[in-house]
């Protein structure tokens, strides 16, 4: 086959750029980060702008994300929880932008890969624990230490608890990385059935329309995968900020 | 005062906004516990902890030049957690589950109590 299902994923350097011999050259990946960020910005800038009380179509699609998200950070992380909507908010457009801009023909799927999706949980993760230690001082050491254990099982579940603590960046990243690796591959495959039974003769022209239609139903499912994978994500920050403000739960 | 003698047109209203309310409410935001989503969120879980406990360990290992005393404990030990996150999660599902029942429950009994 000429093209290969995971040529998608290849890291293009479009401009090199090294800092202290370090390669931070601007990369395909780069440009469909600036690419979403920026429509995100026309998006949510564009919607808002009239401020009707009455809000047209527009304003409603940017209002619903909002209170989505509000009420999810009010159901997770309780009234305290609002300080940190600004940042969930944020999180989750970026998340969902990247995702679905990714379906885009030709686009390139930047939450394709581990190293971005490790980058945003390690920052989460990094900054979850600060929250804890700001809000709850050492008490917050208490999350590894449930009440109620016998005093001879305590080392072993002070650091069985803290390896699941570590888990939850891996655990974040993987499963939204996992699932847009998969996805795009998945639809790759398909087309590329469509293509080689499409050359092999009549019969095979008719047989492509079996893959044709997978695909159709795969984007589908894609578009959804996307949302959800997003939703996911933010989700998950949202309880981990709970834990970080409320440990004793 | 006024509030309590409605208009026909009103109560009317009231009504239908009631109806439309409880048609509208079934279409909650996808639920994220699907067997296949279950599966693979286990999946992950299961392997972080260990992958955790190995990294974990060979870096102490290194540090204070043990090995490999502390890759192979903490490889059980991140084992474990996996194990135990995985448990965790099954039972967070059944409860969630059993509330899900238990309001469904409700739900249908109010539905039949306004019936009558």
């Amino acid at each position: 086959m000429a093209h290969s299902p995971i040529e998608q994923f290849e890291i293009k350097p479009l401009a090199h750029f090294e800092i202290a011999g370090v390669d931070v050259s601007f990369t395909n990946s780069s440009l469909w980060m600036v690419i979403v960020v920026g429509l995100l910005t026309v998006f949510l800038i564009g919607g808002t702008r009239k401020n009707a009380v009455i809000p047209g179509r527009w304003q409603v699609m940017i209002e619903l994300m909002y209170s989505f998200i509000a009420g999810m950070v009010r159901d997770n992380v309780g009234k305290e929880g609002k300080q940190y909507f600004p940042f969930i908010f944020t999180l989750f457009v970026f998340v969902l932008g990247l995702n679905l801009a990714g379906l885009l023909p030709y686009a390139f799927t930047v939450t394709s890969h581990i190293a971005v999706n490790f980058a945003m949980a390690a920052f989460i993760f990094i900054g979850v624990t600060l929250v804890g230690f700001a809000k709850n001082g050492a008490g917050y050491l208490k999350l590894f230490a449930p009440a109620g254990v016998p005093w001879w099982l305590m080392p072993m579940i002070v650091i069985i608890e803290l390896i699941s603590y570590c888990t939850r960046p891996i655990s974040l990243s993987v499963r939204l990385f996992a699932n847009m690796l998969a996805g795009h591959i998945m639809m790759k495959v398909f087309a590329g059935f469509i293509i080689s039974m499409a050359a092999a003769g009549v019969v095979g022209m008719v047989g492509a329309v079996v893959p044709f239609t997978v695909n159709v139903l795969l984007t589908g499912l894609e578009i959804l995968v996307a949302c959800l994978q997003a939703y996911v994500f933010t989700i998950l920050t949202c309880i981990y900020l709970n834990d970080a403000m409320h440990p004793s739960h | 005062m006024g509030n309590d003698n409605k208009s026909p047109e009103q109560e009317a209203f009231d009504e239908r906004l009631n109806r439309a309310q409880l048609k509208a409410k079934p279409v909650e935001p996808d639920d994220p516990d699907t067997a296949s989503r279950v599966a693979f969120k286990m999946g992950i879980d299961l392997v972080a902890g260990t992958g955790v406990g190995l990294f974990m360990g060979y870096w102490i290992d290194k540090w204070f030049d043990t090995a490999p005393v502390f890759l192979i404990v903490l490889l059980i030990l991140g084992f474990v957690t996996g194990l135990r996150n995985v448990v965790v999660e099954a039972m967070r599902i059944q409860k969630a589950s059993e509330d899900a029942d238990l309001t469904a429950h409700d739900t249908a009994a109010n539905a039949d109590e306004q019936k009558d």
